[in-house]
């Protein structure tokens, strides 16, 4: 049995101008000591899939689901009082940005104790041993001044460090990391990198981590699943994926990359761009959502509907050509 | 913190200083003093007479630095109408309006904190329109109807309350709940305006990832973030109190500082009102500066300034 199981995710968000279909239809599972990455543009729904999974959707989203299940019980059944012992508990939860997502008003200490003391146990001097050594774990000196001090005195490395650390205090079995490298210095993200990925392996954690960098992906992803425009269009072994990618889309993301090994001597190697945009995702999609951007586009992308199935090493592509087209990508 | 105090104090003394000027100056150009004290059948020998005793043919300036030399003395002259020392009367009518205005500013913030709060969490909701009806009420409706009502329904039908008269708590209780119904909307305002924003920030939906349940967010985490422009709007509103609250004083024949200085201003006791306009700018003072040292130990980011 998967940790997380989730198949036919629908979410709904209400605009002013109209009710957005965010995501469509995903289907995912994430095993225990596994890291599932998934990686998308900006506005693809991975944010709103990762809220969903806890129930922290805004108000204005709605979402359905045939099945979306933590450890075999399906979280659509919770009550709100479940819901919120699951939070923290089981599932922890990492955000984007670490300026904003600490209480600027509380001490680091309160904000990490309030976890022991609402998921473990009543015992103020257990949670504050307890905050000390999750603070060292992620690798923070002297913890015991830290735990005095507020989010604005602490850098922006330390603070990541800090909500990993309170992620971890429940000793949750999933963690959702949502872009949580995104605001950092490109050394700094490294490190934090790297300690999730030895905490993972060090409490079996399971661990979904959305991310739109490429990079991140090959650096820690057991697998990967790739979205676009509220679908998974690419799903499987993140190796198998990177290294021979059936989705047009996958392939376009990973030509984006810039490369640091230098190109053989008078061949230039231009950085791949995708034209277009995200589209608006108002009324239905008829065929690929991809294809208007699609290089490889045919007629029949846009009108006939794509079935998710198997391609080469690759769990499932939702690509009418996944298949056939192989050569022709790498021509 | 010292620096900061040091630098704090310093200014006080310059709003002091410019605020005892200003009403000085416009004190002199409201009317004749000499004129209006002489009566309306005195001759002009005797407008005369009292202007050199009183020195009020001198030039402004030599006027206003003779005041000022002589306050820094401790010495505010007499009253013209009460004939007492202007400090006394000030010390003697001081104390209850301070009492009133920091009861009706407890009770405004008392009553507008939970009420906001409520709205805030849920905007849009029935709890929001009805408390943003209340608002609407509050600032609406003019403070002396709210205190003949209260007369009415708490003082004479019910007679719960002493209508007029003493300085006890008592007697505070009706005048004081009129006052705050009138400040209660705009800490009303912007208690809801903060828990709005406030809500939809990141650290909360961080304290509803650890599992964190209602009273802990709305208390523990938000209710914090939103108080520090309510404590600097309640601490206006607490000095305006002290120098607004003439009509209440007068319909619960109060006597404070309020009515002292409209009495002053009605039968030209200069030194008087002089006098009872720097006493509400001192108090005015204070209360700003108290509410920037508890801003500062709300928000720990102000104590960087």
């Amino acid at each position: 049995m998967a940790l997380l199981e989730i198949s036919d995710l629908n979410i709904e968000v209400v605009t002013g101008s109209g009710v957005l279909h965010a995501v469509r239809g995903i289907d995912l599972a994430v095993n225990a000591g596994e890291t599932l990455c998934i990686v998308g543009e900006s506005g693809c729904g991975k944010s709103l899939m990762a809220l969903s999974i806890t129930g922290l959707l805004p108000p204005v989203a709605r979402c359905s689901a045939t099945r979306l299940a933590f450890e075999g019980h399906d979280i659509q059944h919770l009550s709100r009082r479940e819901l919120e012992d699951l939070r923290g508990k089981g599932i922890g939860f990492i955000f984007q940005d670490p300026m904003t997502g600490l209480n600027p008003t509380m001490t680091i200490g309160r904000q990490l104790m309030e976890v022991h003391l609402r998921h473990v146990g009543r015992d103020r001097e257990a949670a504050k041993t307890a905050a000390v050594s999750f603070l060292t774990r992620v690798g923070i000196a002297n913890a015991a001044t830290r735990l005095r001090q507020y989010p604005h005195e602490l850098s922006g490395g330390l603070r990541q460090r800090v909500m990993i650390a309170m992620a971890l205090m429940a000793h949750p079995r999933l963690i959702i990391a949502d872009e949580p490298t995104t605001a950092l210095d490109v050394t700094i993200q490294a490190q934090v990198l790297s300690l999730l990925k030895s905490l993972q392996r060090e409490h079996g954690i399971g661990l979904v981590f959305i991310t739109h960098d490429l990079g991140v992906v090959a650096a820690i992803a057991d697998r990967v699943a790739v979205m676009y425009a509220g679908e998974v269009v690419e799903t499987g072994d993140a190796r198998d994926v990177l290294a021979d990618p059936r989705h047009p889309y996958t392939r376009a993301l990973i030509s984006c990359v810039p490369s640091t090994t230098p190109s053989p001597a008078g061949v230039s190697v231009e950085l791949g761009t995708i034209p277009g945009r995200v589209p608006l995702l108002h009324g239905r999609i008829e065929g690929c959502a991809f294809a208007p951007r699609c290089a490889l586009v045919r007629d029949r992308c846009s009108t006939e509907t794509v079935p998710a199935r198997p391609a080469g090493a690759v769990e499932i592509c939702r690509c009418l050509f996944a298949i056939e087209k192989r050569e022709f990508f790498h021509a | 913190m010292k620096n900061f105090l040091i630098r704090r104090v310093l200014m006080a003394l310059m709003v002091l200083l410019t605020i005892s000027f200003i009403s000085f100056v416009m004190l002199k150009v409201s009317g004749d003093l000499a004129i209006s004290l002489a009566g309306e059948n005195a001759g002009a020998d005797y407008v005369d007479f009292l202007r050199k005793t009183y020195g009020w043919d001198r030039p402004l300036y030599i006027q206003y630095g003779d005041w000022l030399w002589n306050a820094l003395h401790g010495n505010l002259g007499a009253s013209f109408y009460y004939g007492k020392q202007v400090m006394a009367l000030v010390a003697e009518r001081m104390p209850v309006t301070l009492k009133l205005g920091a009861l009706a500013t407890g009770l405004a913030i008392a009553a507008a904190i939970p009420m906001g709060m409520a709205a805030g969490i849920r905007p849009g909701s029935l709890v929001d329109r009805i408390v943003l009806f209340i608002a609407l009420l509050g600032g609406a409706t003019p403070i002396f109807w709210t205190s003949f009502l209260l007369i009415l329904v708490l003082g004479l039908n019910l007679r719960w309350l002493p209508i007029t008269g003493g300085t006890d708590m008592q007697h505070l209780i009706m005048p004081a709940l009129a006052l705050s119904f009138y400040s209660m909307p705009a800490i009303i305002r912007i208690v809801r305006s903060g828990m709005v924003d406030v809500m939809a920030s990141d650290y909360i939906r961080t304290a509803r990832a650890k599992g964190l349940r209602g009273p802990a967010i709305y208390f523990r985490h938000a209710l914090r973030n939103t108080l520090v422009p309510v404590v600097a709007v309640a601490s206006v509103q607490f000095g305006f109190l002290l120098g607004g609250s003439v009509v209440v004083e007068n319909i619960f024949a109060i006597n404070g500082i309020g009515y002292l200085t409209w009495e002053a201003i009605n039968q030209n006791d200069y030194p008087v009102v002089q006098a009872s306009v720097l006493t509400v700018s001192a108090a005015y003072v204070v209360l700003t500066l108290f509410a920037d040292l508890v801003n500062r130990a709300i928000d720990p980011r102000i104590r960087l300034e």
